[in-house]
């Protein structure tokens, strides 16, 4: 009487056995033994539900909340003014002061570059990135429920999935462009004015910078989610170009015999 | 599939999209012209960047101005066709709609004329500011030596993304000229040899439609079998110059010819057994190994089952308990009644 295998035993048995046969039923299909079954044969992309509109709503509250509540310039007089600070909101709400001053940094002779009409179109255009923001967040939540209820195929998810991931740099792309004169007024006086001018002055658009940043983290964030998904899909086509090209060469083997 | 041809593809549209939104955010953000302005006391040199060159009254700014937006619809354009391109390489990597994939690549390569006109565009009003008397370029590094310019940014920046685009338009128009020629070949070259291939699908159907039934033990054995013995099997003639020695068997040659000089491609359904015969180097013996491994542990069980059902209809055996001494023994069944002995106390009896 043999000795009786033991519980890992059998377990390494079964496996080997199940590796062993899938193996054999590739060569037989490959040998038109046996009829392809597509289902086993084609291994697909793994699907996860797309936490990236989450992302996207969290980011579009954020662009919401800093347009409106962050101030968008911030302005610190030197000792020989009256003034000592002032605080300009969107659509150039002044808190503190009703100082003519500050009504002249904007205008002629244009030393930032920027006028007080730019407050108010630039938070426009930032209210349109925050809309799109959100509409693209949700559809990719709702789709990513849609899938759970109706299982779409792997190869359809990751369509959409990636076409949605490429919509968002637009709306990222509108959120930098629509700004960046904000920023390009805070290093312009530096040329235009002579620093003993512009000693008694400092200036700041902390709402265009935390935009900027924003802007750059959702086109980051869209080709990262995309690359991470990118990658699984590669992955599975490679394993499934070695086993194509590892049989091949089999059978060469075995026909050249 | 072809993993490098993604890889790469990714990369180059990723390039583009990205150099594009660098260029759109330095034309923006950068200081762009000084402008010499006489006042009553003194000249004075101004800095203008796109948004102050807006508002300025000055016709020769504004033209400016007008150019530079010209500039950033360009790369808007080619941000966009960038992203149309990169929505292309994920499609075509799922394998699904294979045909739109390409349709849109080919829209992506439409990047390379904004990038490029792009970048012209932008050459040109560098030389241009530089040909006006009262405007310059503005410097972002001034030295008696060197002069770094902010306008050299948005360039160098713009060229990449040209760059990019050429790459990516060769790489594609290549990777389609791969995809497209074989078939051109086949159908002006191999004409006559599909006709004899595919002339007679129902007869090649009747003839391996059998052989897709043969039994496992057969299969296994054609397997292990050399060329020669596999032509003798199929009744294929070794040499061209022997005579055929059945109908049916012409037709299977010629098939078998046609397809050594185009073989499927891997990513097909169902390829057959000469799908290999383009590799020249074999690979993977660990997978070889699996499979030998695998074959030689059905067959054993083939050949039992086989012999089992050989010897099932002789050998039934029934089992007997001795009345006496109560030991049970087995005993040939078929021809009743027989005469039976037990092995233990020898007692005799006759089966029913």
């Amino acid at each position: 009487m043999g000795k009786k295998p033991t519980l890992i035993e059998k377990r390494e048995e079964k496996i080997k056995e199940t590796m062993l046969d899938d193996a054999f039923k590739k060569a037989e299909i490959r040998h038109n033994l046996r009829l392809s079954d597509k289902d086993s044969k084609k291994k697909s992309y793994k699907k996860t539900f797309p936490k990236f509109g989450f992302v996207l709503i969290v980011c579009a509250i954020i662009v919401f909340i800093v347009v409106n509540y962050v101030p968008w310039t911030y302005i610190e007089y030197g000792p020989e003014t009256e003034l000592t600070t002032v605080t300009i909101y969107k659509d150039f709400k002044i808190e503190n002061s009703e100082n003519t001053e500050i009504y002249d940094l904007f205008q002629s002779p244009y030393y930032l570059g920027i006028e007080r009409d730019d407050f108010s179109e630039a938070a426009t255009l930032e209210f349109y990135g925050f809309i799109s923001l959100m509409a693209l967040g949700i559809l990719i939540t709702i789709f990513g429920i849609l899938d759970k209820m109706r299982n779409f195929s792997g190869e359809i998810f990751a369509i959409i999935y990636f076409v949605a991931g490429t919509a968002t740099i637009i709306p990222g792309m509108f959120i930098v462009l629509s700004v960046t004169k904000f920023l390009s007024a805070q290093f312009l006086p530096h040329h235009n004015v002579s620093p003993e001018g512009y000693a008694n002055i400092a200036l700041l658009f902390p709402a265009a910078f935390i935009l900027i940043i924003m802007g750059f983290v959702i086109i980051k964030l869209a080709f990262t989610m995309m690359k991470i998904d990118f990658n699984k899909i590669q992955e599975t086509k490679e394993e499934e170009e070695v086993f194509e090209e590892a049989f091949s060469s089999t059978v060469y083997r075995r026909e050249t015999r | 599939m072809n993993l490098k041809f993604v890889r790469r593809t990714k990369k180059l549209t990723t390039l583009i999209v990205v150099s594009s939104i660098l260029v759109l955010t330095l034309i923006s953000i950068l200081p762009w012209i000084s402008v010499i302005e006489t006042t009553s006391s003194s000249d004075t040199l101004v800095v203008y960047n796109i948004a102050k060159m807006e508002k300025s009254t000055d016709q020769q700014v504004n033209s400016i101005q007008e150019k530079l937006e010209l500039i950033n619809i360009c790369f808007w354009i080619a941000a966009i066709f960038g992203m149309i391109s990169f929505v292309g390489t994920i499609i075509y990597i799922t394998e699904k709609y294979g045909s739109l994939a390409q349709l849109m690549m080919v829209i992506g390569c439409m990047t390379i004329i904004f990038s490029i006109l792009g970048t012209f565009l932008l050459w040109m009003l560098i030389k241009n500011i530089d040909s006006i008397a009262s405007i310059s370029a503005a410097a972002a590094f001034q030295n008696s030596i060197v002069t770094i310019k902010y306008v050299y940014f948005p360039l160098m920046v713009g060229a990449i993304s040209a760059i990019g685009s050429a790459f990516y338009v060769i790489i594609v128009v290549l990777f389609l000229i791969k995809r497209v020629a074989p078939s051109v070949e086949q159908i002006k070259t191999g004409k006559e040899k599909t006709k004899i291939a595919v002339g007679k699908p129902s007869a090649e159907k009747k003839q391996k439609s059998p052989e897709q039934k043969t039994t496992f033990a057969e299969s296994i054995k054609t397997e292990k079998m050399s060329i020669p013995e596999i032509n003798d099997e199929l009744e294929i003639p070794t040499e061209p110059e022997q005579p055929a020695k059945s109908e049916e068997s012409v037709p299977q040659k010629k098939y078998f010819e046609f397809d050594k000089e185009h073989p499927k491609k891997p990513d097909s359904g169902e390829t057959s057994l000469q799908s290999g015969t383009s590799k020249e180097v074999p690979k993977s013996p660990l997978f070889e190994k699996a499979l030998t491994s695998a074959i030689e542990k059905r067959q054993p069980e083939v050949e039992t089952e086989n012999v089992k059902i050989r010897e099932e209809p002789v050998e039934k055996k029934v089992s007997v308990r001795c009345p006496q001494c109560k030991t049970v023994f087995n005993i040939k069944r078929g021809e009743e009644p027989a005469n039976i002995e037990c092995p233990n106390c020898g007692k005799k009896g006759v089966t029913s």
